[in-house]
C-alpha cells in the first residue's frame, strides 16, 4: 500500500511539474496547485504509523486501536491554507496580468529581461 | 603627538573650508591655507633633532585589534622627508591656487579636497601599521580620483578620473592583498615588527607573491611602464593639483613605500632585478615621449614618469647604492617639477593655451614666470649650481658601475636637458612657430601667483649652493647611515661630473635640431592604453554575453532550477536507492482497496486535467482529483484534513471558474493555442522527460520516507497522550492545530489574510488611465455614480459578470437559505472544534462558500446592496487582531504566549469555553473576511472599492 | 523574563499589521502605527542580542510547550545578530515609507504587508522550529510578492509573478526536505534533529533532506542557478521594499544555509562548503560584471547583491572560523550599504515622473543634490570595500579569513573583483550626479525624503570607524556556532 502511495506521490509530482511548465500561465497555476496537493500526500506518506482509526481519544484518554498520525494531519492542514492563500494570490495576479499585458502566454510575459 | 595634531588639522579644515570660506575671497582662502601649511613645515622641522637622534615620539592606539589594525603613527627620517616635501610644496602650491580660481565656490571645494589629500598623503607617510598606511593609500587615490574630476561636466575628465581610479585602484587591491598576506607572514601589521622580523620574511614561502603584489601596487601608483598612462590623462585635473598631486606628491606614495621597505626585503634577487629593470625602462621611455609632446603638461607629465622611473630603479639597486640618489632626487625633483606645473599653469591662465606649437614669446606678458621658469629648468637640466646638478650627480654616481643603467641614465639625462631648454625658450624667448596667438594678447595675471612658483624655484637655488649644510641634515636620517653631500666633487673631477656635463651638451644638440626630430614618425607600439581598453571591452562582452541568460522566459527558469536540483540530488537519491527495501503492494484490508481506487481516480483525474485543452474542464477535472484526495484523507482515517481538502477544492474549484470568466477569451484561446509546442513537439517531449525524472526522484524520498518510518518514535506520541490532559480536547488535531503549535496557526492565517488583501489590492489598483476616475467615484460609495463610470467603457467583458448572469429565481432562493445554515454548521464547528472534526478554519471557510454562493448568484452590486453589514477586509483585520490579542494576553499576565487558559464552570450541551474557542473564532472570522473580500474582489468588473 | 523580548520583534509588527487593516481608512495613524511597531521591533531585537552577548542563549516556548513537543522561539548570538540587522533595516524602511511620494506606499494594504513581510523574517530567524521556519518564510515571501506587485512600475507584476512560481520550487523543496525529516527523526525541532543526527549513524534520508533544505535556502538567497527572480523582482519593487529585500530579505537562505550546517548537518557540512565556494565564485564573477553592464541604477545594485551574496557564501565556504566571522561581518555592513544605496537611489529616481532609474532617464539628474550625491559617493566606495568605511572592514576581515586557506585563485578573485565594484559604482556616480542633465530632462520639485539614508550612511561610516564590536561579536558567534551542544541543550535542556 505504501509503496503505491509513493508511486502515486511521484506520478502527482510528475504531471504537476508538466503542467507547471506549460505556457499557458493558467495551466501553469493549475500545476502549481498539483504540485501543492501531490506534498501533502508526501506529508500523508511520512506519517508515522498507518491509522486505522482517526486521532481521537476516548473521554477516559485511551485510543481504540492504532490511530492515524495526529501530527502530519496539522502540517497538511497549514500546508493547505498555505498553499491555498497563494493560489488565490496567484490567480489574481494572472487576472491582473492579463488585463495590464493582455496576454495570458507567459512566454509573452517577458518585458524583464538583461 | 605631532602626527596626530596635523591629521586632526587638516581634515577638520577640509571640512570646515566648504562650510565657512563660501563668502571669502579664494586668494584670501589660498593664503591662510599656506599659513596653515608653513606652520606644520616649521613644525616637522623642529622635529629634525629628535628623529636625528632617533628619540622621535611614536604614536598607537588600538583600532581594531581583530584584524590587526591600529592606529599607529611614527616619525622616522624617511616620514619627516617626505612630510617637509608635503607640507612644503603643498604651501606653496595653496598660496598660487588662491589665485588659481577665479569663483570662490571653486576654490571652496577644491582646497578641501586638497586639505583632504593633504592630511591622507602624511597619513601615508607616517603610518605605523600596514593597514593604516593602506588606508591612507586609498585615500590618496579617491582624492586624486576626485581632483582629477574636479571639472565634473566635462566628459573627458570624468573618463580619465575614473582610468585612473581604475588603474590605482586596481593596484591598490594588489597592495592590500600583499600587505595582508605580508602581515600574516610576519605575524603583525606593524611596520616595526616587520622590518625587525626581516630574516625570517625573506625565507617565507609566500615572499615571491607578496614581493610581486606590492610592487605592483607601487607600480601603479608611481606611474611605471606599463601602467604610467594614467598619469598624462591625469593632466585634467587643475594645474594646482597636477603639481602637487601628480608630480611632487601623490606619485610618489609608491616609491615611499619601496623605500620603507627596502632595508627589510632589499636584498632579495627579485627586488634587485625587477625594480631596475622597470625602473629604466620608465626613465628612457618617459624621457623619449616626453620630447614629443605637444601640450605642456603633457611634457611635464612624461618626464615625472621617467624621474619616477630613476627613482624606483635606484631603491633597487644592490645593497641600497641608490638611496642616497634617491632621496635627493625626491626633493629636487619635487622643488624643480612643482614650480614648473605652477608656470604651466599660469601660462595656461594666461594664454589659454597649453600647446607649445602655438605659444612663444610669453616673457613680456609673464616676465617673473620667465625668470621662475629659468631657474627650474636650469635646475631639471642638471645644470650647477642648482640643486637638480647635484642629484642628476648622485644618480650617475649610484650606477656608474652598471653599463647599462649608466647609459640609460645619461641618455635620459640628456633629453631631460632638452626638455628644459624646449620649456624655456620655445613658450617664453622664441616667437610663436605657428603665428596663432600673438604674445601680447595673452593677459597679465595678478601678482601674487607668482609668488609660490618663486619661492620654490628660489629654495632649488638655495638648497643647491647650500646643499651640505641644509640638505645633509634632512637626508642623513632618512638614508640611515652617514652621508656626505657636496656640490662639486672635493676630489676633483671625477667621471660623474664629465657624464653630466656631457649630458648637457649633447641635450643642447638635441635641441637645436629638433626640426629634424619632432618631423620624425615613430612607430606607434602597443602599451598600456590599447591593453587596458582591450581589457575593460573583453570584460565587458563576457557580462553582455551572462546577461543574456536573464532572457525573461519563466519556463525556462523553472526548468534549470529544477534540472539543478536533480543534478544536486542525484548522488544522495543514487545512496538512497542502495539499500532501500521495497515493501510489496499488499491491499488488506477493504479501505486499502478503496484508497487504492481512489488514488487512481485521483491521478486519471490530474492527467485530465493536463490532457483537456479547455480551462473550465480542466479546472473541472483537477477539482475532481482534489475531492479523491480528500476521499483518501478520509480514509487514512484523517477527517479533519478531509473536510479541509473538500471545502478548500470547492473554493478553489469556484475561483478558478470566476477568474476564468474575468480573463478574455480570446487571450486564452491563444494560450492554449501554445500548449503542445506549437510548431515543433520536441519541448513537450523535454518537459515530459525532466517531469518524470523529478517523478522518478520525489517517488524515491516517499519509499524511503515510508520505509524509514517504520518503527521509530516521534513525538506524535506525545501529543496523543496529552491533547486531552492538557488542553481537554478529544480531537488531537485540533488540540495541535490550537494549541501545541498554535502559533503556525496564527501565522498561517496570517498569511491567508495578506493573500486575500493582496487580491484585493492587485484588482482595486488602479491601472493608468480613465479607471482613476472610477476609483475616485466609488471613494464617495455613490451606486449611480459608479453605474455611469461604468457605463462609459461598457463594452468591455468584465461587465458581463458585474450583473450575473447565473441570477434566477432558485438560485436567489438557493443563496438566500444557504448562507443562515452555512453560519448555523459554522457555529457548530467552533463550538465543537475539540471534539468533532471542523474547527475555525472550516468555519470560516463555510460561510464563505455561502457568501461566494451570493457573489456568484447576485453579482457584486446586488451582493454589496443586499448585504450591507459585509465589510470583509476590516473582518480579517478584527480576525488577526483577536487572534494577536488572544495570544499575547497571557503574555501580560505573566503567562506564556498563546497559553491554554480553560474557563469552567460553564456546561451547556458538552461545549469546552476556553482561550482556544476565543481563537477558533478569531480564525474563523480572519478566513471568512479572506474569502469574502477574494470573492468580492474578482467578482467586481474591474475594481472594487479600495479598502 | 528577557526572553519573552523574543516575542516582539515577531509579534509587534504582526500586531501592528493587524491593526493597520482595520485602521485602513486613517492612512496617517496606521503609518505612524507602523513607524512605532518597527521601532519597537528593532529596540526588542537589540535587547536580545544584548542579552546573548554573554554567550548564554534565550529561548521561549509558544504556548508553554516543552520542546519537541511544542514551539520554541530561540535567540542565539547568530540569529540575534542577523535579527538587529534586519529590524535596523526594516526600521529605515519605514522611515522611508514616511516619506516616499511613490503611489503604492500610499494604499492602504501597503503598511501591514511591509510589516508582515518584517515579522515573517524576523520569525524565521528566530524560530527553533523548522515547520514554523517554513510558515514564517511563507509569509514574508507571499508579503513581499503583494508589495511588488503592486509597485508603481507596471512590471512589478510580471516580476511577482515569476517569483511566485520559482519560490514556489523552494517551498516544496523545503517541505520535501522537513518532510524526510520527520519521516526519519519523528520531530520537528531543529535542536533535536541535531541531537539525533550527532547521535551516530547517518539515517537513510539525511543526505537528501540536506540537499533539499540546501537548495531551497539557496533559491530564497538568490544563488546562482537558482537566482533568475532576483533582478526582476528586486528592481521592480518600491524603493522602500527593494531596499529591504535586496539587503536582508536575500540574508535568510544565508542563515538558513549556516543554521542547517552548524546546527544539524555538521556531517554534510564540508561538502556544502566546496558546493558553496563554486556557487559563490560564479556568483561573484556573474553578479559583478552584469551590474557592469547594466545601465539602471537600481537594476545594476540588485546584481552587485547576487555578487555580494557570493563573497559571503566564499566565506561560508572556506569554514575557516575566521572566514565565517568574516562573512557574517560581509553579511551586517552589506545590507546596511545595499539598502542606503537603494534609498538614495530611490530619492533620485522618486524625482522623476516615471520613477525610472535608468540611467538614460536620470542622468545628471542629481546635479545639484549635494547630499544625496555625496551619500550616494560614499555608499558607492563602502560597496567596493574603500577605506575607512565599513565596507572595507568586512572586505579584510573575509580576505584574512581566506588567507589560511589554499585557494589562491578564489582569493585573489574575492579581492580582485572590489576594482569592478569600484568601476561600476563610481561611473555611476559620475552619470548620475556629475554629467550635466539632458536638456529634455524634466523633474519634480520634491523627491523621497533623504533622511533614512542619510540614517544609514552614518551608521555604515561609524561601523568603518568603530567595527571592533561588531567584528567581536562576529567572532564570538562563529565560536558559539563552533558546538552545536551549547544550542542544543539550551533548547532541550539538560
Amino acid at each position: 500500500m505504501n509503496t503505491l502511495f509513493a508511486l502515486a506521490t511521484g506520478a502527482m509530482f510528475a504531471m504537476g511539474v508538466f503542467q507547471l511548465l506549460r505556457r499557458d500561465l493558467i495551466k501553469a497555476a493549475m500545476g502549481f496547485y498539483i504540485l501543492f496537493t501531490a506534498i501533502n500526500l508526501l506529508f500523508l506518506a511520512v506519517g508515522a504509523y498507518d491509522g486505522v482509526v482517526p486521532a481521537y481519544v476516548n473521554s477516559d484518554n485511551t485510543l481504540d486501536g492504532q490511530p492515524s498520525d495526529p501530527l502530519v494531519q496539522a502540517l497538511i492542514l497549514t500546508a493547505i491554507v498555505i498553499s491555498f492563500g497563494s493560489y488565490a494570490l496567484l490567480l489574481g495576479l494572472i487576472a491582473v496580468s492579463s488585463r495590464r499585458f493582455r496576454t495570458v502566454d507567459s512566454d509573452e510575459v517577458d518585458q524583464l529581461k538583461g | 603627538m605631532i602626527q596626530i595634531v596635523c591629521l586632526i588639522v587638516l581634515f577638520s579644515l577640509a571640512i570646515l573650508t566648504p562650510l565657512v570660506a563660501r563668502q571669502v575671497r579664494s586668494d584670501r582662502q589660498g593664503m591662510f591655507l599656506s599659513l596653515v601649511l608653513m606652520a606644520l613645515f616649521g613644525a616637522f622641522l623642529l622635529q629634525l633633532p629628535a628623529v636625528t637622534s632617533g628619540t622621535a615620539e611614536q604614536f598607537s592606539a588600538g583600532w581594531m585589534p581583530q584584524i590587526g589594525l591600529s592606529f599607529s603613527f611614527m616619525l622616522d627620517g624617511l616620514s619627516l622627508l617626505f612630510a617637509l616635501v608635503i607640507t612644503g610644496v603643498g604651501a606653496a602650491v595653496m598660496l598660487y591656487a588662491g589665485y588659481y580660481f577665479d569663483k570662490p565656490e571653486e576654490s571652496t571645494r577644491f582646497f578641501a579636497l586638497i586639505m583632504a589629500f593633504t592630511g591622507s598623503m602624511l597619513a601615508l607617510v607616517m603610518a605605523g601599521n600596514l593597514i593604516t598606511l593602506f588606508i591612507a593609500w586609498e585615500g590618496t587615490s579617491i582624492l586624486s580620483f576626485l581632483l582629477i574630476g574636479f571639472k565634473g561636466k566635462d566628459q573627458e575628465a570624468r573618463r580619465s578620473a575614473s582610468q585612473a581610479l581604475m588603474i590605482t585602484g586596481g593596484g591598490g587591491l594588489a597592495l592590500l592583498a600583499g600587505l595582508l598576506l605580508l602581515g600574516s607572514a610576519a605575524g603583525s601589521y606593524e611596520l616595526a615588527d616587520i622590518a625587525a622580523s626581516g630574516e625570517a620574511l625573506q625565507m617565507h614561502p609566500w615572499i615571491g607573491a607578496i614581493l610581486i603584489l606590492i610592487f605592483i601596487g607601487c607600480f601603479t601608483k608611481s606611474a611605471q611602464f606599463p601602467f604610467h598612462f594614467w598619469l598624462p590623462n591625469a593632466m585634467s585635473a587643475p594645474s594646482p593639483a597636477s603639481a602637487f598631486l601628480h608630480s611632487a606628491t601623490m606619485v610618489k606614495a609608491g616609491v615611499y613605500l619601496l623605500a620603507r621597505l627596502q632595508p627589510t626585503l632589499g636584498d632579495l634577487p627579485l627586488w634587485t632585478t625587477a625594480l631596475p629593470v622597470f625602473g629604466l625602462v620608465t626613465l628612457g621611455f618617459g624621457a623619449l615621449v616626453a620630447l614629443r609632446q605637444t601640450d605642456l603638461k603633457g611634457m611635464l607629465a612624461y618626464s615625472t614618469i621617467s624621474q619616477l622611473g630613476a627613482l624606483v630603479a635606484l631603491i633597487g639597486l644592490p645593497e641600497s647604492h641608490g638611496i642616497k640618489a634617491a632621496m635627493v632626487g625626491i626633493l629636487a625633483h619635487a622643488l624643480y617639477k612643482g614650480t614648473l606645473f605652477l608656470v604651466v599653469g599660469a601660462v595656461d591662465h594666461a594664454a589659454e593655451t597649453r600647446d607649445i606649437r602655438i605659444l612663444g614669446g610669453l616673457r613680456r606678458t609673464l616676465p617673473g614666470f620667465a625668470w621662475v621658469t629659468l631657474i627650474a629648468g636650469l635646475s631639471m637640466a642638471g645644470m650647477p649650481p642648482l640643486f637638480g646638478f647635484v642629484s642628476k650627480e648622485l644618480m650617475i654616481e649610484a650606477v656608474i658601475q652598471q653599463p647599462i643603467a649608466l647609459a640609460v641614465m645619461g641618455v635620459s639625462a640628456a633629453l631631460t636637458v632638452t626638455l628644459a631648454l624646449r620649456l624655456y625658450l620655445e613658450v617664453f624667448i622664441l616667437p610663436p612657430r605657428e603665428t596663432a596667438l600673438p604674445a601680447h594678447e595673452a593677459h597679465h595675471l595678478p601678482r601674487g601667483m607668482v609668488i609660490g612658483p618663486g619661492v620654490l624655484a628660489a629654495a632649488s637655488i638655495v638648497a643647491g649652493i647650500g646643499i651640505a649644510p641644509l640638505i645633509t641634515p634632512l637626508v642623513e636620517p632618512a638614508v640611515g647611515t652617514d652621508t656626505r653631500l657636496y656640490l662639486f666633487p672635493p676630489e676633483g673631477i671625477n667621471q660623474a661630473f664629465l657624464m653630466s656635463m656631457l649630458a648637457l651638451a649633447v641635450g643642447a644638440g638635441v635641441f637645436a635640431i629638433r626640426r629634424v626630430w619632432l618631423a620624425w614618425r615613430l612607430p606607434t607600439l602597443i602599451t598600456g592604453p590599447q591593453v587596458y581598453r582591450a581589457a575593460v571591452s573583453g570584460v565587458e562582452s563576457f557580462g553582455d554575453l551572462l546577461l543574456r541568460s536573464q532572457n525573461g522566459k519563466i519556463r525556462n527558469y523553472l526548468m534549470v532550477i529544477l534540472l539543478s536540483v536533480l543534478i544536486l540530488i542525484a548522488l544522495p537519491i543514487l545512496i538512497l536507492d542502495r539499500g532501500l527495501p521495497i515493501p510489496p503492494i499488499l491491499l488488506t484490508t477493504a479501505a486499502d482497496v478503496l484508497k487504492a481506487v481512489l488514488l487512481i481516480l485521483s491521478l486519471l483525474a490530474t492527467a485530465a486535467s493536463i490532457l483537456l485543452d479547455r480551462h473550465l474542464l480542466a479546472a473541472l477535472a483537477l477539482g475532481a482529483a482534489g475531492y479523491a484526495i480528500g476521499g483518501i484523507f478520509l480514509l487514512e482515517p484523517a477527517p479533519d484534513v478531509a473536510l479541509v481538502q473538500f471545502l478548500v477544492e470547492t473554493l478553489a474549484t469556484v475561483l478558478i471558474i470566476v477568474i476564468l470568466a474575468r480573463t478574455s477569451t480570446e487571450e486564452r484561446k491563444r494560450a492554449i493555442s501554445t500548449l503542445w509546442g506549437g510548431v515543433s513537439r520536441r519541448g513537450v517531449w523535454r518537459d515530459a522527460a525532466l517531469s518524470a525524472a523529478i517523478g522518478a526522484a520525489v517517488t524515491t524520498f516517499a519509499l524511503a520516507a515510508v520505509s524509514s518510518r517504520q518503527g521509530r518514535t516521534t513525538i506524535a506520541d506525545w501529543h496523543l497522550a496529552n491533547a486531552l490532559p492538557q488542553v481537554g480536547v478529544n480531537d488531537v488535531v485540533a488540540g495541535i492545530i490550537t494549541d501545541f503549535r498554535g502559533t503556525d496557526t496564527v501565522i498561517e492565517i496570517s498569511v491567508f489574510g495578506i493573500a486575500a488583501l493582496g487580491v484585493l489590492t492587485l484588482l482595486a489598483r488602479p491601472v493608468p488611465g480613465r479607471t482613476r476616475i472610477l476609483i475616485r467615484r466609488r471613494r464617495r460609495r455613490s451606486d449611480t455614480q459608479l453605474k455611469d463610470a461604468l457605463q462609459e467603457d461598457a463594452e468591455t467583458p468584465e461587465l458581463l459578470l458585474y450583473r450575473s448572469r447565473f441570477t434566477n429565481p432558485v438560485t436567489q432562493l438557493a443563496a438566500s437559505i444557504i448562507l443562515p445554515i452555512a453560519v448555523l454548521i459554522a457555529l457548530g464547528h467552533i463550538l465543537y472544534a475539540g471534539a468533532a472534526p471542523g474547527d475555525g478554519f472550516t468555519a470560516g471557510v463555510i460561510i464563505g462558500l455561502g457568501i461566494a454562493l451570493w457573489f456568484v448568484v447576485y453579482g457584486y452590486e446586488d451582493t454589496k446592496r443586499r448585504l450591507p453589514w459585509l465589510h470583509p477586509t476590516p473582518l480579517i483585520g478584527f480576525g488577526l487582531t483577536l487572534a494577536l490579542v488572544n495570544a499575547l494576553l497571557p503574555v501580560l499576565f505573566g503567562r506564556a504566549f498563546l497559553a491554554f487558559t480553560p474557563v469552567n464552570g460553564i456546561d451547556i450541551a458538552e461545549i469546552k469555553i476556553a482561550s482556544t474557542t476565543l481563537f477558533e473564532i478569531a480564525i474563523c472570522l480572519a478566513v471568512f473576511g479572506g474569502i469574502s473580500t477574494i470573492m468580492e474582489a474578482i467578482s467586481h468588473p474591474r475594481e472594487c472599492e479600495p479598502l | 523574563m528577557t526572553d519573552t523580548l523574543l516575542l516582539g520583534p515577531i509579534f509587534i509588527p504582526l500586531l501592528g499589521a493587524a491593526v493597520g487593516i482595520l485602521l485602513s481608512r486613517e492612512k496617517t495613524i496606521q503609518h505612524a502605527i507602523g513607524f512605532a511597531a518597527g521601532v519597537l521591533a528593532w529596540l526588542c531585537s537589540i535587547g536580545v542580542l544584548a542579552a546573548t552577548l554573554n554567550g548564554d542563549l534565550l529561548t521561549y516556548r509558544l504556548g508553554g510547550w516543552t520542546p519537541p513537543y511544542g514551539i520554541v522561539l530561540v535567540g542565539d548570538l547568530l540569529s540575534a545578530l542577523f535579527a538587529v540587522m534586519a529590524t535596523t533595516v526594516i526600521a529605515a524602511g519605514l522611515l522611508y515609507a514616511l516619506g516616499c511620494r511613490d503611489q503604492s506606499v500610499s494604499y492602504p494594504a501597503f503598511m501591514p504587508l511591509f510589516l508582515c513581510m518584517g515579522a515573517g523574517l524576523n520569525g524565521a530567524l528566530y524560530t527553533g522550529d523548522i515547520f514554523t521556519l517554513f510558515v514564517f518564510i511563507e509569509l514574508m515571501v507571499i508579503a513581499s510578492v503583494i508589495l511588488v506587485a503592486i509597485s508603481d512600475n507596471r512590471l512589478g507584476l510580471e516580476a511577482a509573478i515569476k517569483y511566485l512560481f520559482i519560490s514556489a520550487m523552494g517551498t516544496l523543496f523545503l517541505l520535501i526536505g522537513i518532510a524526510s525529516l520527520y519521516a526519519t527523526f519523528g520531530t520537528l525541532n531543529m535542536a533535536d534533529i541535531g541531537r539525533l543526527l550527532a547521535t551516530g549513524e547517518r539515517p537513510l534520508l539525511a543526505q537528501s533532506a540536506a540537499v533539499m533544505l540546501m537548495c531551497a535556502f539557496l533559491l530564497k538567497s538568490a544563488v546562482f542557478p537558482f537566482h533568475f527572480w532576483q533582478p526582476d523582482f528586486h528592481t521592480t519593487a518600491p524603493t522602500p521594499v527593494h531596499a529591504v529585500l535586496s539587503s536582508v530579505v536575500v540574508k535568510v537562505g544565508v542563515y538558513g544555509l549556516i543554521r542547517m550546517m552548524t546546527l544539524m548537518f555538521t556531517a554534510e557540512a564540508p561538502l556544502i562548503q566546496d558546493l558553496l565556494v563554486i556557487l559563490g565564485v560564479i556568483g561573484i564573477c556573474f553578479g559583478s560584471l552584469g551590474a557592469l553592464r547594466t545601465y539602471d541604477a537600481k537594476r545594476l545594485l540588485a546584481y552587485s547583491t547576487f555578487g555580494q551574496i557570493g563573497f559571503i557564501l566564499v566565506g561560508i565556504g572556506w569554514g575557516t572560523a575566521a572566514a565565517l566571522a568574516g562573512a557574517l561581518v560581509y553579511a551586517v555592513n552589506h545590507a546596511f550599504i545595499k539598502s542606503s544605496l537603494l534609498m538614495i537611489t530611490g530619492t533620485v529616481s522618486s524625482r522623476k515622473h516615471n520613477k525610472s532609474a535608468k540611467i538614460a532617464d536620470i542622468g545628471g539628474l542629481g546635479k545639484g543634490m549635494v547630499l544625496a550625491s555625496g551619500l550616494y559617493f560614499l555608499g558607492g566606495l563602502s560597496l567596493a570595500g574603500v577605506p575607512p568605511l565599513n565596507g572595507f572592514v568586512s572586505k579584510v576581515a573575509l580576505v584574512q579569513g581566506g588567507i589560511g586557506t589554499d585557494e589562491w585563485v578564489v582569493f585573489g578573485l574575492v579581492v580582485g573583483a572590489g576594482m569592478i565594484t569600484l568601476l561600476y559604482m563610481t561611473r555611476t556616480w559620475q552619470l548620475i550626479f556629475q554629467q550635466p542633465p539632458a536638456d529634455s530632462l524634466k523633474t519634480k520639485p520634491h523627491g523621497d525624503s533623504p533622511l533614512a539614508p542619510t540614517l544609514l550612511i552614518g551608521l555604515c561610516i561609524a561601523l568603518g570607524f568603530f567595527a571592533s564590536p561588531l567584528l567581536d561579536v562576529a567572532a564570538r558567534t562563529v565560536a558559539q556556532l563552533g558546538d552545536p551542544q551549547v544550542y542544543i541543550r539550551a533548547v532541550l535542556g539538560g
